[in-house]
């Protein structure tokens, strides 16, 4: 082992860090994802119109919740930015409703589980997220904007219609294309 | 078990994008549950939400941000351990996670209302007003008046099974439909149908039953 990564850049570094907070509670470790991803998760609340102090609030919440939950960190699910995004977006929900959000129990015995051959064949979720960022590049404007404005403005489908001035039906499928061409991306010689 | 009738990829990613509303969210979510495809499309939607994280231009934290959150690192955790099930309950629940977790219970704990001829309701509690989320109870045979939608309607098979005229839905299927979609599901004979209906707008009846039904008890 050549000591703690410098920074949380890449995906290969968090996922390191990742695993020394979650082995051995290593605080060093902590310090340097946090000034990667803190500022990140800051600048995601403000998008989404969150007031400043509550922003960092919820900022320093999803980290302590990283710092809490780091032994569930599974690297097979995802990669370390997945999994903090999908952090701070249930905390910024749960802020403003009184019912957490809807998620499934990957514990519940009512679970249907993965098909074998799906789980043998998974590729490497770093992997996986790496092909996805490089796809998101090859939306078009059109694809780019609806799935921007699905992520970075909180828009429902309708709202995304309105706000572009476009029938409900063309917002669908420009979010469908946008999902086929990502998932086609990902796809291609690993499946 | 196998599922034909999925949930909408635009609405995987909107439920991945945290766009949904309270009751769409959970009909997604227990869909989810059921069908390791859908989760495998919403775990590919949550990369998409983590790339863009890494791209977004950091903004600083407040000066004493780092020391709050190690100073509370520190405190130990209490009474967040989820009670582990058993598997001997295991394998009868009718109701996924995070279903039992909203009603409180499995199948045999809904207070159920009679709404009409062989169907019986339960409104879950939201946490928003924008959808209604109920359970749907349907005797073999019988079916919900005919009607139309202004808005979004999904409904989930949680037991037994429905045929709209043309599909048939099992376990675990989402039927989904818009205002274009005018139908009427009639639950399979025998066992009949329990399911999660999430409507994004009241439904439109056409007969003068459905319409009755429609004041009285506010489907």
């Amino acid at each position: 082992m050549t000591g703690i990564p410098k920074t949380a850049d890449t995906a290969e570094d968090a996922t390191v860090l990742m695993h020394r907070i979650a082995g051995h509670q290593d605080r060093q470790a902590f310090e340097v994802l946090f000034a990667h991803f803190a500022p990140r998760v800051k600048a995601y609340m403000l998008k989404l119109g969150t007031a400043d102090a509550l922003a960092d609030e919820l900022a320093q919440e999803t980290l302590l919740t990283v710092w809490r939950k780091a032994e569930q960190f599974d690297r097979a699910k995802a990669s370390p930015s997945t999994w903090i995004f999908t952090i701070a977006r249930n905390l910024r929900i749960d802020a403003f409703r009184k019912i957490s959000r809807p998620e499934l129990d990957p514990n519940d015995p009512a679970l249907v589980p993965d098909p074998e051959e799906a789980q043998d064949d998974r590729m490497n979720r770093l992997q996986r997220a790496s092909r996805v960022r490089e796809a998101i590049k090859t939306l078009n404007d059109e694809q780019a904007e609806a799935v921007r404005l699905s992520f970075f403005e909180d828009l429902s489908h309708s709202a995304i219609a309105e706000r572009l001035d476009l029938p409900l039906g063309t917002v669908k499928s420009r979010l469908r294309l946008a999902f086929a061409r990502i998932r086609d991306a990902i796809g291609e010689d690993l499946k | 078990m196998t599922i034909h009738h999925h949930i909408p990829e635009e609405t995987l990613l909107s439920y991945a994008a945290g766009d949904l509303d309270d009751a769409t969210s959970l009909v997604v979510a227990v869909h989810l549950a059921l069908c390791p495809a859908c989760r495998d499309a919403v775990d590919m939607a949550a990369d998409i939400g983590g790339a863009m994280l890494d791209e977004l231009a950091p903004v600083s934290m407040s000066d004493d941000a780092l020391a709050h959150v190690l100073a509370r690192a520190e405190m130990p955790l209490k009474g967040e351990q989820p009670v582990p099930m058993t598997a001997s309950t295991a394998a009868s629940y009718v109701f996924p996670e995070p279903l039992r977790s909203r009603i409180g219970g499995d199948l045999r704990s809904v207070k159920w209302r009679r709404i009409g001829p062989g169907v019986q309701q339960f409104v879950l509690p939201c946490a928003d007003g924008a959808s209604q989320a109920r359970l749907l109870r349907i005797a073999g045979g019988q079916g919900v008046p005919e009607h139309g939608h202004t808005g979004e309607e999904f409904t989930l098979v949680l037991s037994g099974g429905f045929s709209d005229g043309r599909l048939e839905f099992a376990r675990g299927d989402v039927e989904w439909a818009d205002p274009d979609v005018v139908h009427r599901p009639i639950a399979e004979e025998g066992e009949g149908c329990v399911c999660l209906a999430v409507t994004s707008a009241p439904l439109q009846f056409f007969d003068i039953i459905g319409k009755i039904a429609q004041r009285i008890i506010g489907i």
